[in-house]
């Protein structure tokens, strides 16, 4: 049917071409993701470690978002301004729990599933710990 | 056996679906090693959460159960680690963490251990409960808190939704605390 087969492998390749790049990108945003993440959680644990020894649940509060601000220095992609954080605990003596948790928006390479279940290049990524306050009360 | 299998390759002449066929082997190769790649990157993931929720535990365990006394023999000042609140401090500990772990239903943690037999602490070897109690004949007197956490990562591709329990990536991380005497 087709004798002429000038530009057949430009065609194979430009079929080929899309598939590759999409599985590139995947792979790049995935890596970002699970990067963002690892900094995130290791945010909140550094964040909740350095509260757990202050005195008063405020100056804990402080610590572990000045903590948890430098941690996430290293967060590729992450928005400007979208760290947010929660501090609770059960009581700010020793043996108290503190649960520390802190968010960021992160803008990924390629388009992404996100939280709310919509296509963007924003997501938001959480991270949480749980210690015991060694101080206080 | 090279010019073998190019003259048996020569003489299929029909080659018609051959680039599909490539293709296709090309896309399933794509997408299996993707998945690997996912499921290393979440192993590493949880991992990772595994040590935050070990280092906290740890020092939870041992600040909690940590206490300076004097020996009734001598009255040498000692420390040691109460064993049943530091084990249950750092149980609670463990199971607050555990309700954020990522992929919940994929990860497990199965076997958490308080001071394991046989550990190497400052060159010698310790049983379970050594590890609790400073030695008297220790320069410098202190307890030791260890925890170890064991658990299971099932694999997103190949994990129980395709073959059961077949592929999973075992994770174990440690953390000890130590309570010195403060002189």
């Amino acid at each position: 049917m087709f004798e002429s087969k000038k530009g057949q492998q430009m065609i194979e390749f430009a079929v080929v071409l899309p598939v590759i790049v999409f599985c590139m990108g995947l792979l790049v945003t995935f890596g970002q993701l699970i990067f963002a993440r690892m900094v995130v959680q290791m945010a909140a644990y550094d964040g909740a470690r350095s509260a757990v020894v202050m005195q008063s649940a405020s100056s804990g509060r402080n610590a572990a978002d000045d903590r948890a601000r430098r941690a996430l220095g290293n967060a590729i992609g992450m928005v400007e301004g979208s760290k947010q954080s929660t501090f609770s605990h059960t009581g700010w003596s020793r043996g108290g729990l503190l649960t520390y948790s802190v968010s960021i928006r992160v803008r990924t390479l390629f388009p992404i599933i996100n939280e709310d279940f919509q296509i963007g290049r924003e997501t938001l990524i959480r991270g949480t710990s749980v210690t015991m306050v060694e101080r206080g009360g | 056996m090279g010019k073998l299998f190019f003259k048996m390759f020569n003489n299929i002449r029909n080659k018609k679906g051959v680039t599909m066929i490539f293709g296709l082997v090309i896309i399933v190769f794509a997408v299996l090693f993707t998945g690997f790649l996912i499921d290393t990157g979440m192993s590493f993931y949880v991992r990772a959460h595994f040590q935050t929720i070990t280092d906290a535990a740890s020092a939870a365990g041992a600040v909690y159960g940590g206490e300076a006394y004097h020996s009734p023999d001598d009255g040498v000042p000692l420390v040691r680690i109460r064993r049943e609140m530091a084990n249950s401090k750092a149980t609670q500990v463990i199971q607050a963490n555990e309700a954020f772990l990522p992929a919940r239903e994929r990860v497990r943690i199965e076997r958490v251990t308080y001071n394991p037999d046989g550990e190497i602490i400052n060159g010698r070897r310790m049983t379970h409960l050594e590890q609790y109690y400073a030695s008297q004949d220790d320069a410098n007197p202190s307890a030791h808190f260890t925890v170890r956490l064991a658990g299971r990562y099932f694999t997103l591709l190949f994990g129980r939704s395709f073959f059961g329990d077949t592929l999973s990536v075992n994770l174990s991380s440690d953390a000890r605390t130590t309570v010195e005497l403060d002189r």
